[in-house]
């Protein structure tokens, strides 16, 4: 259900008949904001807000081996994302390896994106050279940094990294927990060397997208589409407001869609049974979220009894832009309990994908050499059964597939060709896109 | 232990549900969130507007005690505050009603509303239309409202608009073709006169010593062949023939509310009820063979009655009936009461 004239429809897609005694309730809530004019807040009282100031920070890895063919798209790719910057966006580019180093403008704050601005920041993208190692949490913090100085409402970030991340894990995640809230990043991996783990960690953090390539030739247009996907947002601070019942418990919140994010430990408590998950920056689009609630087993309702497992807002601030109703009916009706929610089923099994993949390339890393098998097989079955043939190709890469239907797969021996690796790391991303049903 | 009403001071004995003097819900948390009903014609005690529904009381969840959040579920648990009881009775001098789940629907989507104001007595039921969600809160709504305007003196079809218009904004802005919905029936008493409005296919029926004789034509394909004098049931129409051709809701057909008026010479009683009574055929023989009108027990025994039989034939849905006992002569200055 939609606020008046907020732009924003929440829809509900459940089964809510449970079986007698059962207390796990499912959802998927489809989130739309304004098809028309304006997106988010377009049609409400306050000024139109498609001119909201906007900052973009741009982070070009230039560590040593980014020399050759890799810095050389990175630098056109960076200097099409100057291009494609709106009039008066506040931005500036950074170079990142050990440290980070401002590229444009030479001091630490944000220019303002003008015909000028832009063709001097290109030439200062010109003369970025490859050296040094990848500390990318010094890069975000840089980037913090910026946006903190800057007064934008839609910051958003890109980073570009071809390797491994040289900080500790705790080093890094603390960076990431400190920018979490301030601004949205997309991360990019290119070459060989990247890992998907640690994008899919900045992406969770920052709520951006993910993405990974072997071919630097890729960049220039993905550069250029995730600038103008960035251009395209209004309102920024949008959350996701769940009320539940006393006693139940949030299992997870994730974004399903258009990219798969866990959002569950991004809670932020409201009152007793009202927490806040975070979203981002909104323009015209639709994201699906799935909520999952297991409800408080000592106040299951009787059969034929109604109650919310969840009420679910879309909000800015305090403003409610759209809400809708998760329910629980119980029922003794086997026929009813028992059917599957087509959107929920199909979330359900995107998402086991991905994470199958994922927890199956770090056991590979980890060298359990079992769990990687189990993993990865189950990941082969679920790409298959959900015809997703170009995931069975790239996992094909690291392991043997005996039987795709019933997952039977045998790790292969690691080598030393990295390309290998690559289409792994490429299949964990790809798995976390997924696609919408159809309306039935 | 008595209490004083709060509405009119006069005691009431624990337990009341109503004060007996000015028909104050007594149930209705007292405070400054929720004043009492303001007695309609409060001072002149003998021609006051006195009117009873199957509306549940609000107040903290019957499940957990929370208090309600604005739609309609507990902020405590969740529990789903049904908008009218699972199960009611009232009586009024002349007027009784009865609403029951049934024994196979979840909810009582049924609802209604029964009043008495100078010599008129006015009763509405309405059936909230399964297929559609929240149907009890459009049910009881458009009762309440139908029976407001009926002792504040207006006519049934102005009942009827109230009611339409209070159901369409029941239905969210997000989705106008899933609103709630629900029939409407109404009927007014009044000087040897009974004015009967419908849309939907709850029905109304005058009981004499001949029987029980339909006074509405419901609102569905099967339900217009038959006023036609076609036998539907030669046809072997499919199930879509009992389908509603007309509703109450956001998404409803627009329309005046069909209207009938008879004068009947002899007493009897009006009979209103919902389709969970109707469906089965053989209702007609619990009536009595005097129409109930008395020896049964007056219209409190008959409606209790005819509920109990819906019951026993199978409570396939939710039962309402509500009957009022006509005189054919100037209505008493002291109508005697149903119930003895």
């Amino acid at each position: 259900m939609t606020e008046p004239s907020s732009g924003v429809v929440a829809e509900v897609f459940q089964n809510e008949y449970l079986p007698d005694g059962a207390t796990l309730v499912d959802a998927v809530v489809t989130v739309t904001a304004g098809g028309g004019a304006g997106g988010v807040g377009a049609g409400g009282a306050g000024p139109a807000r498609a001119g909201a100031p906007a900052a973009e920070v741009i982070m070009v890895d230039c560590s040593g081996s980014m020399s050759g063919e890799r810095i050389v798209q990175a630098r056109k790719a960076a200097a099409v994302a100057v291009d494609t910057l709106r009039d008066g966006v506040a931005f500036a580019v950074v170079a990142g390896s050990d440290w980070a180093q401002m590229v444009y403008p030479e001091q630490q704050v944000l220019a303002v994106a003008g015909d000028a601005t832009r063709s001097a920041a290109k030439q200062a993208i010109r003369h970025l050279k490859a050296g040094g190692g990848t500390q990318i949490g010094a890069w975000l913090t840089l980037a913090r940094e910026l946006f903190l100085a800057d007064r934008a409402e839609i910051r958003h970030a890109i980073l570009l990294t071809d390797g491994r991340n040289g900080e500790s894990a705790r080093t890094f995640q603390a960076a990431l927990d400190q920018c979490a809230g301030l601004f949205v990043c997309d991360s990019r991996g290119v070459g060989q060397n990247w890992s998907a783990a640690e994008l899919i960690k900045v992406a969770e953090a920052l709520l951006g997208t993910a993405d990974g390539m072997k071919d630097p030739a890729g960049l220039e247009a993905d550069f250029r589409s995730m600038i103008e996907a960035a251009m395209g947002k209004t309102v920024a601070g949008i959350a996701l407001r769940l009320w539940t019942p006393a006693g139940a418990r949030v299992r997870f919140v994730k974004q399903v869609h258009p990219e798969i994010l866990d959002l569950t430990g991004r809670r932020t408590d409201v009152s007793a049974r009202v927490g806040d998950y975070p979203t981002g920056a909104w323009g015209a689009e639709s994201r699906d979220y799935h909520v999952s609630v297991q409800l408080d087993p000592g106040t299951v309702g009787a059969i034929g009894e109604e109650k919310l497992a969840a009420r679910v807002s879309v909000v800015r601030s305090d403003e409610v832009l759209a809400k809708g109703l998760v329910r629980a009916v119980w029922t003794d009706e086997i026929a009813r309990s028992s059917k599957l929610n087509r959107r929920v089923a199909h979330y359900t099994g995107a998402a086991e994908l991905a994470s199958a993949i994922q927890e199956g390339l770090a056991a590979r890393e980890a060298g359990d050499t079992v769990t990687a098998t189990a993993r990865l097989g189950r990941a082969v079955q679920l790409a298959t059964e959900s015809g997703r043939s170009d995931t069975v190709q790239l996992l094909a890469r690291v392991v043997e597939v005996q039987d795709a239907h019933t997952g039977t797969v045998q790790l292969k021996r690691r080598s030393e060709n990295k390309d290998v690796d690559i289409d792994a790391e490429i299949a964990a991303l790809g798995s976390r896109k997924t696609t919408r049903m159809r309306p039935s | 232990m008595t209490v004083a009403c709060p509405a009119c001071a006069v005691s009431t004995v624990d337990g009341d549900r109503f004060c007996e003097s000015c028909g104050t819900d007594l149930s209705a948390p007292t405070g400054p969130s929720f004043p009492p009903r303001p007695p309609a014609g409060a001072g002149e005690p003998a021609g006051a507007a006195v009117w009873r529904s199957s509306r549940a009381a609000d107040g903290p969840c019957a499940a957990c005690g929370g208090p309600a959040g604005a739609d309609g579920y507990c902020d405590g648990c969740g529990l789903r505050r049904d908008a009218g009881l699972e199960h009611a009775e009232d009586d009024l001098p002349g007027v009784t009603a009865v609403t029951d789940r049934g024994l196979r629907k979840g909810r009582n989507e049924d609802a209604y509303a029964i009043g008495v104001t100078g010599g008129r007595r006015a009763v509405v039921v309405c059936d909230g239309v399964s297929s559609a969600p929240d149907s009890d809160t459009a049910a009881t709504t458009a009762a309440v409202a139908a029976i407001e305007v009926l002792t504040g003196g207006g006519d049934v079809a102005a009942a009827y608009r109230a009611a339409s218009a209070a159901v369409a904004v029941l239905a969210g802005s997000g989705a106008p073709f899933d609103a709630p919905a629900c029939t409407f029936l109404a009927a007014v008493v009044e000087d040897g006169q009974i004015t009967v409005g419908w849309v939907g296919d709850s029905r109304a029926y005058w009981l004499d010593g001949d029987g029980a004789h339909c006074l509405t034509v419901d609102d569905s394909l099967a339900g217009q062949l038959a006023a036609a004098g076609i036998d539907a049931g030669a046809l072997r129409l499919s199930a879509q023939a009992a389908a509603l051709t007309r509703w109450l809701g956001a998404d409803a057909p627009a329309g005046d509310p069909h209207l009938t008026t008879l004068r009947p010479t002899t007493a009897g009683v009006l009979l209103l009820s919902s389709d969970g009574l109707t469906r089965y055929p053989a209702w007609t023989g619990a009536v009595g063979g005097d129409g109930g009108s008395d020896g049964g027990g007056g219209v409190a025994q008959l409606a209790r009655r005819l509920t109990a039989f819906a019951r026993d034939a199978g409570g396939a849905d939710n039962i309402t009936v509500a009957a009022v006992a006509f005189d054919p002569g100037p209505p008493a200055s002291d109508p005697s009461r149903g119930a003895p």
